[in-house]
């Protein structure tokens, strides 16, 4: 597999959920 | 992002008792959440906003994944292979930040002014006495939101149809009266439980099978190399690396995730959680849901291609088989019947939503605010309107898909880009620009419309990109230049003051 294969197929949709893990953790509102 | 091929494979006793039993749960729950649903149409349209955050992650997750995403992305993915990454990426992204963002503001806003609905919240955020906005989008809202349920009753026939041996007629017959029973029954509770369960087993099924099939086969390298040692010549577009997919195609895949913040059936799950700061966990839950569904679905369609390396070699020669096909021949008969029960829990999934949503435009905006306007009209009465009503849609479903279904087909053609093109930038705009007018919205729910429309219909325009981006983009201009020429209403920067969040620093 290439770079972009690899990308693609397993870098890409970790980085999503990655992304989803960080911004839920850091998007609190002052009260929570 | 709809389907209505054909699922020529059959199911054994053993899958179709696997099937019965999911079925029975769907029913049960039905039943279940009648009472509460009876209580009136707050309840029974958007759950009384009591929603928790993992039931709404998973029902606004799959109420907008149709059987596109089992039969469709599989089928591109065996077609194209990695370039399908795209095709759900755009998806995927936007909802994350609907969830975070836009969902947020939408449930502050509309328990606020105690909106049921988008035309709801239309009219109240313009304080529009003229029911001009709310007959405009309501219209909108029903034209589609009938012909998509025509649609997905019609997919499902064919469907159960060819895997039961019922014949498309009474396959569409079952589908429309097992979703007529739960939806008219227990409302929204139902329908977001139901969804609850049906994302658990689409989830199932789409991890289950592309796992298997690559182990059978000897591994992912053995995929790769069985890929390898296909004739370029027959392999065609396919290729596992995405960006072997022009910028053009890439841009158009992407453009697929504008429609999700103009779907209302997508939105009005948004409104109905109990608390808006539990979102953000929703947002988590919502995305890995929609990463792993997809992806499993980008799997099946790459480890499909190495099993049948031409199309000849699939039923009826079409990719859109591959999912049902590849389950039936490598897994136990009972994971088969999850497996086409998966494919039902994706059309019915789509189809309570958006025929609750339909349902919504009739009691709510029509009748309860144009209709009787000002007349005191009991829950009691309203909530059993409603259940009159979705039989009545669910009948109107059926004889349209019957008599007319190049209508629907052509509707459902744009109903996903349509609604995303004309609902998407007026309800962002709405709920982020407080100098957006009445007639700004007006100009872009009209201009979404059309362009989608015009854009999918002349061949030159359509053949440089999806319709939904330009649509999308137009829309977007045209709101904001009209709105600038207009006078906003009074308080709405007070309002949208009121609803923004305040994070931590």
């Amino acid at each position: 597999m290439n770079f972009g294969a690899i990308f693609g197929l397993i870098i890409f949709p970790l980085l999503i959920i990655l992304t989803a893990l960080i911004l839920s953790i850091v998007l609190k509102e002052e009260g929570e | 992002m709809e389907n209505v091929s054909q699922i020529a494979v059959h199911a054994n006793t053993l899958a179709v008792l696997s099937f019965i039993f999911y079925l029975l749960i769907i029913i049960l729950i039905g039943v279940l959440a009648t009472k509460f649903s009876s209580a009136g149409i707050s309840e029974f349209f958007i759950g009384g906003r009591k929603m928790k955050e993992f039931v709404v992650a998973l029902s606004a997750v799959v109420s907008g994944r149709s059987s596109w995403l089992m039969i469709g992305v599989t089928g591109i993915a065996y077609i194209r292979g990695a370039s399908a990454i795209w095709a759900v990426a755009g998806y995927i992204i936007v909802e994350l930040f609907l969830f975070l963002f836009l969902a947020k503001r939408l449930r502050r806003y509309t328990e606020k002014m105690d909106n049921l609905t988008l035309p709801d919240f239309f009219e109240s955020r313009y304080k529009d006495k003229s029911n001009l906005l709310r007959i405009t989008s309501v219209i909108i809202i029903l034209i589609f939101m009938v012909a998509y349920v025509s649609a997905q009753f019609n997919a499902g026939g064919k469907a159960f149809g060819a895997s039961f041996g019922l014949g498309e007629f009474n396959g569409v017959l079952i589908t429309a009266l097992i979703v007529l029973a739960y939806t008219m029954m227990g409302g929204f509770l139902a329908v977001s439980l139901t969804d609850t369960v049906q994302a658990i087993f689409m989830i199932i099924g789409l991890l289950i099978l592309p796992i298997i099939a690559i182990i059978n086969l000897g591994g992912w390298s053995e995929v790769l190399h069985a890929l390898s040692q296909i004739d370029p010549e027959v392999l065609g577009s396919f290729s596992i690396d995405p960006f072997a997919l022009s910028v053009g195609g890439i841009i158009g895949f992407l453009g697929i995730g504008l429609g999700s913040p103009g779907n209302p059936h997508i939105l009005v799950r948004y409104m109905s959680i109990d608390d808006p700061r539990a979102l953000r966990k929703s947002a988590l839950i919502g995305t890995v849901w929609n990463t792993l569904m997809a992806w499993g679905a980008i799997y099946i369609g790459i480890v499909g291609r190495a099993y049948y390396p031409v199309k000849k070699l699939l039923p009826n020669s079409d990719p859109e088989n591959l999912y049902p096909y590849l389950a039936s021949t490598h897994l136990h008969p009972v994971i088969f019947g999850i497996i086409i029960a998966s494919i039902f829990a994706a059309i019915m999934s789509t189809a309570d939503s958006q025929l609750l949503v339909a349902a919504s435009g009739v009691i709510r905006d029509i009748y309860q605010k144009i209709m009787v306007k000002g007349k005191e009209i009991s829950q009691k009465k309203l909530v059993l309107l409603s259940r009159v009503v979705i039989i009545l849609l669910v009948i109107i479903a059926l004889i349209l898909g019957a008599i007319a279904s190049q209508l629907v087909f052509w509707l459902v053609l744009f109903a996903w880009a349509g609604l995303g093109a004309s609902f998407g930038p007026t309800i962002i705009l709405s709920l982020f620009w407080k100098r957006t007018t009445k007639q700004g919205v007006m100009a872009g729910l009209i201009s979404g419309t059309l362009i989608t429309i015009i854009w999918n219909q002349v061949h030159f325009l359509k053949a440089t990109i999806y319709e939904l981006v330009p649509a999308f983009i137009i829309s977007t201009l045209l709101t904001i230049i009209v709105s600038l020429f207009t006078t906003p209403p009074p308080e709405a920067s007070k309002e949208l003051e009121e609803i923004s969040a305040r994070y931590k620093r």
